[in-house]
């Protein structure tokens, strides 16, 4: 299963960025991690390509939450990654905190 | 002896002018002001730079097929301008070689030719006109001998001829109506001419040149998983799954065993132990839905 080590997935821009968060942590929950997102253009759409990365089996990663550029940083949380993703359809400067 | 002063004077203030391009990271201190210029060129390209607005373009059924190209054509004019004089700003930065400035130069100025074509205002054609005169004119004056570690020069050939080859299918696909070079096919190119003309992009197309063996990494790397809709309930199976995956010892191989037998309908041989049961185990959580592998879980007692 060497394609899983590290692998990409597509986080769909119609989405908005509650369902977006859901859909990272329950990436997540499947022992993985998520590193990073990026816009790109996928089967003729333009769409949020995330990657993520394997965890040992059986590991669980703490919270992670995304939120708009701006916006409040959760309590007791750390940044861990910055970028532009689709959220509603509409490219959105995004920040990501783990909580520690 | 007054003219042996002035001689003295004239080479003390070269000698000072030289010591001056060490504020601008080893090339002499810019004979225009890029920011100035950029921030005039970008009150323009702003108009032009926001995909929300080709898609409302788009929407309306009035727009023809040659607006809609006009559209994409402003909006790669647009990008490529700014991507290609922010790179210039960011190359000048570290290095003053000429070779490199005048590779990463060429690329600018059929960048604004395109520009310049298709923005017929004549305010931005001065203004275009003004940033290609201004950063081909600078150029010219480096000559001087500043030499950096030989690592930033290999990194800045190697963007400039990625972003060389990244812009082979712009300059193509610019050609092209929308059906043929869609909007969305341009704004990945776009991305990828970006990040050719980054450190990291640098860095990757060079191991990717490193041998056969990273290029079929990479392709594996290309595939892209879709999934369902997530729900708060599958992402709490996914969680109970994986956790329990966690908790697994050498007296659940035979619970595990049981589990694959139904998720591996490949038919492979069986664990033989409990790490390998593990790794299969969570294999599938990644592989599968969750409703899917939460029953399995539950049948083979993996999950009380």
């Amino acid at each position: 299963m060497a394609e899983y080590v590290e692998y990409k997935r597509e986080i769909k821009g119609e989405y908005d960025l509650e369902q977006i968060n859901l859909e990272i942590s329950t990436e997540e929950a499947r022992g993985t991690e998520f590193l990073r997102s990026i816009i790109s253009s996928y089967k003729e759409r333009i769409t949020n390509i995330a990657d993520f990365k394997r965890l040992p089996p059986g590991e669980l990663l703490k919270e992670i939450t995304l939120v708009k550029q701006g916006g409040a940083k959760p309590p007791n949380t750390a940044h861990v990654w910055s970028g532009v993703m689709i959220v509603s359809n509409k490219a959105e400067a995004i920040e990501a905190y783990r909580a520690t | 002896m007054k003219r042996m002063i002035q001689i003295v004077s004239i080479l003390i203030s070269v000698l000072f002018a030289g010591c001056n391009s060490t504020y601008y990271g080893g090339a002499p201190e810019p004979s225009f002001d890029v920011d100035k210029d950029l921030k005039q060129l970008a009150a323009h390209f702003d108009d032009t730079n926001s995909i929300a607005d080709y898609y409302q373009l788009k929407k309306d059924p009035k727009t023809t097929i040659n607006q809609l190209k006009a559209a994409r054509d402003k909006f790669i004019a647009g990008r490529l301008t700014m991507m290609n004089i922010r790179y210039i700003q960011f190359i000048r930065q570290m290095t003053s070689d000429k070779q490199l400035l005048d590779s990463s130069v060429e690329i600018l100025g059929i960048g604004l030719n395109i520009a310049g074509v298709l923005f017929d205002s004549a305010a931005t054609k001065t203004a275009l006109a003004g940033v290609a005169a201004g950063v081909t004119g600078s150029k010219a004056t480096i000559d001087k001998n500043y030499y950096f570690e030989r690592t930033i020069p290999a990194l800045i050939a190697a963007m400039n001829a990625q972003r060389k080859a990244a812009f082979i299918p712009i300059l193509t696909g610019i050609q092209k109506d929308v059906n043929e070079y869609p909007f969305e096919q341009a704004v990945t190119d776009l991305h990828s001419y970006y990040f050719a003309g980054t450190f990291i992009g640098a860095i990757q197309a060079i191991q990717t040149d490193a041998g056969v063996k990273e290029r079929e990494t990479d392709k594996d790397i290309v595939k892209v998983l879709e999934r369902i809709k997530a729900t708060p309930e599958q992402k709490d199976m996914f969680r109970q799954c994986t956790e329990a995956i966690g908790r697994l010892t050498e007296n659940d191989l035979k619970k595990a065993v049981e589990a694959l037998k139904s998720l591996e309908p490949e038919g492979t041989l069986g664990p033989t132990n409990i790490e390998n049961a593990r790794k299969r185990l969570q294999d599938q959580v990644i592989k599968r839905n969750a409703e899917e592998v939460y029953k399995e879980f539950e049948k083979a007692k993996i999950i009380p």
